[in-house]
């Protein structure tokens, strides 16, 4: 297979786009032509005004008011638990392999908040839990590469016998994390491109980043960096490197992706050029290199999935 | 604009619009309507099992809604075609703002029920947006469409160690990774890499990297390499890789009503 295939994904491709946001406009617009109509009926006019009996319905979930019963739609998805604000997830395998144990969760983001702006990826700390007990702690978290709404948390497979089930995983720590976004003009000389000058960056009044080494080669590219002054907690660090012309102009980008969430305070990660393949550095002069620095807060948590339900895979 | 915010414009706009003319049609002393019909209008009338997402007759599977599209047949021959919307987030803004979140479900494996009560299976892959049903009797009418399988997205971890020699290979889940050439150079080593996919198109490998930060990564025709600089180029590479699969899974969703009884 060529390299263009072995980095690529089925939704790589824009073919999916929704016609359904009109619609729900359309929606919002009739909801709220009804619901100023029915709040001027009720509000402006007094009880003897309003005549005859208010029908109900029987759906659940429900939320009691004065004359009427409005259906409420769920916050997420069934099955869903709140991981934190806005963000919900579900195990959908358990996948016992020979060194490791893998809970495999989508996620959801909260009814009518935008996906996009969702506070993601969350990684944490994760406990698996037996019926009689036994606990053992995850080893790391990975993000979905090719659909980053699904994670998964591994554990190790040793403590426990072929047969054991599970019934639980609990978050006992998420690294919650504030975003800073910057970016730095760098020249651009030659392919392969090897930056000359390592480039610090100061973060906040604490915290600066440096990157040692950034590696720009005809398909794929790496960039070392180390983060000071996070004291133990560290942070995760991710890097779009675009070219530009004499004009300003970009010829290409690459990108990178956070496949492991683990904070740390140094670090390596691979970029790759964003499609379309084949690609060529030829009339670069500059470079812009944008950051965007994640500096995790650990904070201590108490949520769980269920497992027991959950189907078992090899 | 996504989804939510065109709902709230609409609730917005809808509002201030219905009230300003209900202010101009009633007038501060205009007698009110009677209530006894307004309800019914903003609560729904049918028990739907599972709450809509996005709209009522969209179904949700997971964190995806499909959303169907248009129904044809000929000869006996049905096309439907259904649009994916993912509900969970999404790592980066898309140009199009109608993206929307990211999509953790693809459908699989179908079943459409005439009215007559015959069931006829269809599969889709990873890339199609529509499913091709063959009716046995091309004038059967088409009560239902469920949606029985589709693919999970899992991401896993995965690790190989192969000794540096021409030749030798090492098992990741989804294919087979060999060494076709190590070129020792005067102040380097270059280790050229073929990885031989065994999976089908619901399993990926994303690039295998090395654990050792010594060795950099670079990409060729045809696969990678690794290059270590100096002469004392490690004799075993333990490489990572986060690998990725559509995992399959079933159930029985409905995704079409044409409202005709099988």
């Amino acid at each position: 297979m060529d390299f263009e295939e072995l980095v690529r994904s089925p939704l790589d491709e824009p073919l999916r786009t929704s016609s359904a946001g009109w619609r729900s406009m359309v929606t919002g617009l009739v909801a709220g032509v009804v619901g100023a109509i029915l709040l001027i009926s009720v509000v402006g006019g007094s009880g003897d005004e309003i005549e005859g009996s208010l029908p109900s319905t029987s759906h659940t979930p429900t939320t009691e008011v004065p004359g009427n019963t409005v259906p409420v739609a769920p916050d997420y998805p069934a099955g869903y638990e709140e991981l934190a604000a806005g963000v919900a997830a579900r195990p959908s395998e358990l996948i016992i392999g020979e060194e490791t144990i893998t809970v495999a969760l989508t996620t959801a983001v909260k009814r009518n908040t935008d996906p996009q702006a969702a506070n993601w990826p969350l990684g944490g700390v994760w406990h698996l839990e037996t019926p009689t007990g036994t606990v053992v702690e995850s080893e790391r978290i990975i993000l979905g590469r090719f659909s980053p709404g699904a994670f998964a948390i591994e554990f190790p497979s040793a403590p426990f016998a072929g047969d054991t089930s599970f019934v639980r995983a609990t978050m006992v720590e998420r690294w919650d994390h504030t975003d800073i976004s910057g970016s730095v003009d760098l020249p651009f000389r030659g392919e392969p491109f090897l930056a000359s000058d390592s480039v610090t960056v100061r973060l906040t009044d604490d915290v600066m980043l440096t990157i040692p080494v950034l590696e720009l080669g005809r398909f794929l590219g790496s960039v070392e960096w180390v983060l000071r002054g996070t004291g133990d907690t560290g942070g995760r660090v991710l890097v779009e490197a675009t070219l530009l012309d004499t004009l300003g102009n970009a010829i290409g980008s690459y990108v990178s992706f956070p496949v492991l969430l683990d904070p740390s305070e140094s670090g390596t990660i691979d970029l790759r050029w964003r499609e379309p393949f084949p690609t060529s550095q030829e009339g670069a002069v500059s470079v812009v290199l944008n950051y965007r620095v994640a500096l995790v807060e650990i904070v201590a948590t108490d949520i769980s999935v269920d497992l027991a339900a959950v189907p078992i895979g090899r | 604009m996504t989804s939510a915010l065109r709902f709230g414009a609409g609730l917005l706009v809808g509002a201030l619009v219905s009230g300003a003319a209900s202010l101009i049609w009633f007038g501060p002393d205009t007698e009110v309507v009677a209530a006894t019909t307004l309800p019914t209008s903003i609560t729904p009338t049918s028990a739907t099992p599972v709450a809509p997402w996005f709209e009522e007759g969209e179904a949700l599977v997971d964190a995806t809604v499909i959303l169907p599209g248009p129904l044809e047949t000929d000869d006996g021959v049905v096309i439907f075609e259904y649009e994916l919307v993912g509900l969970s987030p999404a790592l980066v803004e898309h140009e199009d703002a109608e993206h929307g979140g990211d999509i953790v479900v693809l459908p699989e494996k179908w079943v459409l029920t005439t009215g007559g009560g015959a069931e006829v299976e269809a599969v889709t892959g990873p890339r199609d947006q529509s499913v091709r049903f063959e009716l046995v009797a091309p004038d059967d009418l088409i009560a239902t469409i469920h949606l029985v399988g589709w693919r999970v997205a899992t991401p896993f971890g995965d690790r190989v160690e192969i000794p540096v020699e021409s030749g030798t290979s090492g098992s990741l889940r989804s294919g087979e990774l060999t060494i076709v050439t190590v070129l020792d150079q005067t102040n380097s080593t270059i280790v050229q890499f073929d990885f031989e996919r065994s999976g089908g198109d619901w399993e990926f490998d994303g690039l295998p990297r090395p654990l050792d930060p010594g060795w950099r990564l670079s990409g060729r025709d045809g696969g990678f390499q690794l290059i270590w600089d100096g002469d004392d180029a490690p004799e075993l590479i333990v490489l990572e890789n986060g690998a990725f699969e559509w995992r399959p899974a079933t159930g029985n969703i409905l995704v079409l009503d044409t409202g005709i009884a099988p």
